[in-house]
């Protein structure tokens, strides 16, 4: 059993090593000359607006859930007034980020891991790596500049799109005072922390999505299961543990910024 | 006067695991030659192509390319080395999101400074060597596994190297096309005095464009020159891969 135990540590240690060094090849490979602008173009259409319609959908109507549910609640309190408030903290700082950066692994993370891991197994990045073509440089450091752009873009359209589907919820299915909702929302968004919240936790998301997803692809020869099978099995485990790791970041990052 | 060495393999140990590949090899290749690596399934011949390219290290040995120990070479280093390789992979390894002349063209983008009427004019001269102009604008997709064979030498040509590493190219083609990319292969070599190694299962087929034969077996290297090749050398493995071949029997056995 102590062996198994020392086995299993070990081999995690190595797993999350070859991890650290991914992400820094990845990062030096972004930082190298000449910079792939048609590429990040591409991944920004990829990632982004290639996106739009389904966060536009889930927000609109994750907006409206919750100008329902608050409305709800604070009316029992009659502070039903406060409804713009609670709405505007709770999607810039919370929803917002995290359901945008669920969506996106879901939708973009999936495919850049399978994308990835069928290049791996056709052989086409020892083709790369052959041809002396860092394929940090060329494949993934695209991606991670795209991912940067398109996450906190992303994810306030998320936000301000929720807003006005708690709007027709609360204000005009429910009766809300319009004023005092738009008052509430605007003073939610002048507080100092709310935006830069947003920012950091939209970014981070996107740096988790790509350094994971990418990364599973990369080392999908490392998986037991071969071929088809094993790019299956890789871009299963890049959307759960994006997504694990989302809901971890997402509380570590509110405990520092709140 | 001294034959240049291109490639060679000295005392290479390597084992994945428990299980040994090869115990103690040793093999070289002069300039503008052409070896071919046979052997049984799993005996490490794509292993000993991926030691020239750099994918992978050995355990213990020395890899040599044109004299330069690779093994021991930095990133930036082995970079340079491989602008002077060419490597037609298994399956080719074309770009699927890239059309046949972008994939040809690839290299030259992203390592040369070439304008692009430059890089037209090399590319379309490279496609034509391997009779593949008029594919240039289909997707990998779209072409059959000759010619994604013919496209992936026009790739591995495309900056002149000085040698060219072939990976089983002729796997899943049928016999006739399997002669003409040999055909293909002796016709650009002469043309372009590149050194060529090429891993294969094509016994005896392949021989006709070797200069030296080396049989993987047992973990061990025995290298044959081209006389004796009709009789096996007097490598068991080798004998009787030729009398399977000659009952007719090779493909139903292995």
């Amino acid at each position: 059993m102590i062996r198994t135990l020392g086995a299993t540590t070990i081999q995690r240690l190595v797993a999350h090593g070859r991890w650290g060094i991914f992400m820094l090849q990845v990062v030096l490979g972004s930082l190298k000359l000449p910079f792939k602008f048609r590429a990040c173009l591409q991944e920004i259409r990829a990632i982004g607006a290639d996106s739009l319609s389904i966060i536009i959908f889930t927000a609109l109507f994750t907006g409206m859930v919750l100008g329902l549910q608050g409305y709800t609640t604070l009316k029992q309190f009659g502070a039903d007034s406060a409804l713009g408030l609670g709405v505007t903290i709770t999607l810039f700082s919370e929803l917002g980020p995290v359901l945008s950066a669920l969506l996106l692994t879901g939708r973009a993370g999936s495919s850049m891991c399978a994308q990835i891991g069928v290049m791996r197994i056709s052989e086409q990045i020892d083709a790369l790596d052959t041809m002396g073509i860092d394929p940090f440089h060329y494949i993934i450091s695209p991606k991670l500049v795209a991912s940067l752009i398109s996450f906190p873009i992303l994810t306030f359209l998320f936000s301000i799109v929720g807003i006005f589907g708690s709007y027709i919820a609360g204000v005009m299915i429910l009766g809300v005072n319009s004023g005092e909702y738009y008052a509430g929302a605007v003073r939610a968004l002048q507080n100092d922390t709310i935006i830069p919240m947003c920012l950091v936790k939209s970014m981070v998301f996107g740096f988790l999505m790509i350094m994971i997803c990418t990364h599973k692809g990369y080392m999908v020869y490392t998986q037991k299961s071969k071929g088809a099978v094993g790019v299956s099995k890789a871009t299963t485990d890049a959307v759960v543990f994006t997504s694990v790791n989302v809901l971890l970041w997402d509380y570590l990052l509110t405990s520092v910024l709140i | 006067m001294t034959p240049v060495i291109a490639l060679e393999l000295k005392t290479i140990f390597k084992s994945f695991g428990e299980q040994k590949v090869h115990q103690g090899i040793d093999f070289k290749i002069e300039k503008g030659k052409s070896a071919i690596v046979v052997g049984q399934s799993g005996a490490g011949k794509s292993v000993m192509l991926k030691y020239f390219t750099g994918l992978m290290k050995p355990d213990t040995g020395e890899v040599k390319v044109f004299g330069q120990d690779i093994a021991k070479m930095k990133r930036r280093e082995l970079y340079d080395i491989r602008s002077r390789l060419g490597v037609l992979f298994q399956s080719a390894a074309l770009f699927d999101s890239l059309t046949t002349f972008e994939n040809v063209a690839l290299p030259l983008r992203e390592k040369t400074k070439l304008s692009e009427s430059q890089i037209r004019e090399s590319v379309l001269e490279k496609l034509d060597l391997v009779g593949m102009a008029d594919a240039k604008d289909k997707f990998p997709a779209e072409l059959s596994g000759g010619m994604q064979k013919r496209v992936g030498l026009a790739r591995a040509l495309q900056r002149d190297p000085d040698i060219v590493l072939f990976d089983e190219p002729t796997t899943g083609l049928d016999p006739e096309t399997t002669h003409s990319i040999y055909d293909l292969f002796a016709d650009t070599q002469k043309k372009l005095g590149y050194t060529s190694l090429i891993v294969s299962h094509d016994i005896p087929k392949v021989f006709r464009i070797a200069d030296l034969v080396a049989v993987l077996s047992n973990k061990e290297i025995q290298i044959c020159e081209k006389e004796c090749l009709g009789e096996g050398c007097g490598n068991p493995w080798l004998v009787k891969m030729l009398e399977l071949e000659k009952a007719g029997l090779k493909g139903t056995i292995l």
